[in-house]
This record gives C-alpha cells, sequence and structure tokens, in this order.
C-alpha cells in the first residue's frame, strides 16, 4: 500500500513538471520568439533604422529573457541559456555601436535558439527519437 | 566545486531511495529487467553529477521515471504468470536422470564448460551425483543431488532436536535496541543484571549482546574479549 502511495506521488510530480514546462515554456518562449521575428523582419525591411526603437525592443526582449532565465535553468541546459544571454548582449552593444551586420547575425541566433528550446521541450517524434 | 558536491548529494539520495524502493532482490539475484534498471542507473546517475551545465532534474527525473516504470513491470510480472514468463524467461532443466540435456543448454547458450562451473559453485565434482541441475531466470544454478549422495539431516539419523531459535540482538555498538528487547521479552532490568554480572556500568561500553531462545547469550564489552554464557529466561522468552 505504501508503494503504492510513493509510486501515485511520483506520477502526479512527473506529470506535473510536465505541464509546468509546457505551460511555463512555451509562453515565455513564444513571446520572445514571436518578438525577434518582428524584430528581424522589421530590420530587413526598413529603409531607415530608428536605432532608438530598435534597442529599445531588444532591451524589451532582454528584460522578457531574464524574467524566464531564472526558470527555464531547471529544464534547460545552463550551456544554451548562456549562449542564448550572451547573443542578447551582443545585440544591445551592435545597436548602440549602429553595427547592423552583427547585429543581424545575432538576432538570428536568437531566433533560431529560441526556435530550437521550443522543438527540444515540446512533445514530438522527431524529438523523441 | 560546491554546486557539484550537492548535485552528488542530491543523486546520491534520489538513487539510494531508488534501490531502498525497489527491494533487497535487486542488490542480491536480479531478473534480467532488474539487471538492466541497475546498468541504466548507474549510467544516468553520474551523468549531471559532474556536468553543472546540465539541470539537475534531467538526471533526476528519467530515474524516478524508472523507478515507477519498474514498479508497474514488476506488478504487472506479479498478476500474469504469460507476462512474467515473457520477461523473465523461466527456470530450464539442464540435467536430468538421464544425463545432460544437451538442447536446453544450446538454447540457452551454454558450453558443458560453463556448466561444470556453475556445478562445481554449487560444491558438487561429479556428474553422478546429480540427480537434477535447473537454470534459473537469475542465471544461477540449483542442484538436486541424488539421494545417495544428499546431505544427512537430523531427520535421517532420527535425531531429536528442541526448537530452533534465532538470536535476537538486544544491545549493539553501545545502543539498547527497545523493539528487539520487547521481541525476546527480555525486560531493562534483566539486561541490567546481566551488564551487572559482566562488571559493566553502562550500556555504552557494549559492543553487542544477543540472546537465543535456549538462553545462550552472546556478549562482548568494547575492547575487551567476547565471551558466550547462559542466562535463565522466563518462559515465553526469545523466538
Amino acid at each position: 500500500m505504501k508503494k503504492i502511495l510513493v509510486v501515485l506521488i511520483l506520477i502526479i510530480f512527473l506529470s506535473g513538471l510536465v505541464i509546468y514546462e509546457e505551460i511555463n515554456v512555451n509562453n515565455s518562449l513564444n513571446w520572445i520568439y514571436e518578438e525577434s521575428l518582428d524584430l528581424q523582419a522589421y530590420t530587413i525591411d526598413a529603409e531607415h533604422i530608428n536605432t532608438t526603437e530598435v534597442l529599445s525592443r531588444v532591451e524589451n526582449i532582454h528584460e522578457e529573457w531574464k524574467k524566464y532565465e531564472n526558470k527555464l535553468c531547471f529544464l534547460i541546459n545552463h550551456k544554451n541559456i548562456q549562449d542564448m544571454s550572451t547573443q542578447l548582449t551582443y545585440m544591445k552593444s551592435y545597436v548602440s555601436s549602429d553595427d547592423y551586420e552583427d547585429f543581424t547575425a545575432s538576432l538570428a541566433l536568437v531566433v533560431h535558439y529560441t526556435d530550437l528550446f521550443r522543438h527540444l521541450i515540446g512533445v514530438s517524434v522527431q524529438g523523441i527519437f | 566545486m560546491f554546486t557539484i558536491i550537492i548535485r552528488s548529494i542530491i543523486i546520491y539520495i534520489v538513487v539510494l531511495f531508488l534501490f531502498r524502493f525497489m527491494g533487497k532482490r535487486q542488490i542480491g539475484q536480479m531478473q534480467p529487467f532488474e539487471l538492466v534498471l541497475t546498468l541504466i542507473i548507474a549510467d544516468l546517475a553520474t551523468i549531471p553529477m559532474s556536468d553543472v551545465t546540465i539541470p539537475v532534474l534531467h538526471g533526476v527525473v528519467p530515474l524516478l521515471t524508472l523507478v515507477v516504470a519498474h514498479f508497474i513491470l514488476t506488478f504487472i510480472t506479479r498478476k500474469s504468470i504469460l507476462f512474467g514468463k515473457f520477461v523473465n524467461g523461466k527456470p530450464v532443466i539442464v540435467i536430468n536422470p538421464n544425463g545432460i540435456d544437451f538442447e536446453a543448454l544450446q538454447s540457452l547458450n551454454l558450453t558443458i564448460d560453463d556448466l561444470f562451473e556453475a556445478i562445481r559453485g554449487c560444491n558438487y565434482f561429479n556428474l553422478e551425483q546429480i540427480s537434477y541441475a535447473i537454470m534459473e531466470t537469475t542465471g544461477k544454478i540449483s542442484v538436486v543431488p541424488k539421494m545417495e549422495f544428499a546431505p544427512v539431516t537430523c531427520g535421517d539419523l532420527d535425531i531429536k532436536l528442541e526448537k530452533t531459535t534465532i538470536p535476537i540482538t538486544i544491545i549493539c555498538d553501545g545502543k539498547y535496541l527497545d523493539e528487539n528487547a520487547k521481541l525476546a521479552n527480555v525486560s531493562k532490568s534483566f539486561i541490567d543484571d546481566i551488564l551487572k554480572k559482566e562488571k559493566i556500568s553502562k550500556i555504552k561500553e557494549v559492543l553487542i549482546l544477543t540472546i537465543d531462545g535456549d538462553g545462550k547469550a552472546y556478549f562482548q564489552a568494547k575492547g575487551k574479549n567476547s565471551k558466550v554464557f547462559n542466562v535463565k529466561l522466563l518462559k515465553g522468552t526469545g523466538v
């Protein structure tokens, strides 16, 4: 009876963890992914880039990332999180120094990382195999 | 470094809980699926221990999942004989009164040398002495000897013996085991009398004291030699 209880508790814990991961990670990463894509589209299409606006949007993304970073540490490899934080920091300094070529490269990496995390965390046949 | 220490302790506690939960058989004779589980656990546990970039949950969650899977598997194995046979296999008779069953050996992928080695491990050195040899699902061989070569028992010699009792540990490493004393139906004052006779003032000075149902006590104080003596037990004392 005791063992059955322990197993039930474990099943509930594991299920709770899966649900927590799905909700939290998807919520945080979806927003950052969408914002990054928007920013990417803006920097590619715009004839004249408004540095202040780009910097403000990058800072928004960075602030949002910092909020979720502590939670994501439990679920995602720390090295991947580090890489993402590094690229966001680079983006800010590239924008400040009007280096839009390197900024575009970093932004592409940020889009790639968020998409990668979503695929890693999400349930998919490719992920399982 | 501190992070690695804490991670190691967490993983160690989880693995300890795992083996404790799965039972003593895990450490003793293992069924095939238990052996697989043990090997996997060893590998899984070390991954997050030393690599600080991997979240601890990435090590703990697979371990806990295996506990649940193991429980479900053993539960089904207990309830369904067919499933149990499928997962564990079944015991195979490799030697019968007609001799070695070579087909059975081949089905188990065993050679004659392997068979002899296993039989010698059971302290039988001559095939002539063996009536049956059974290869268990754990890979161990059980031997049923021929009657004329079987060890003699007290029943064979018609020797009458008193009831078998087991010695119960009353004091272990300076600690008085209250539960065991209740099992043996001996009181604290009874033990105090024994210690007084042995000129021991404190229980802390005793390394071990066991008493069996026949009143035989094994006693050793710390830093001294062991002694065996008889004690007068009340009726109903002992196991």
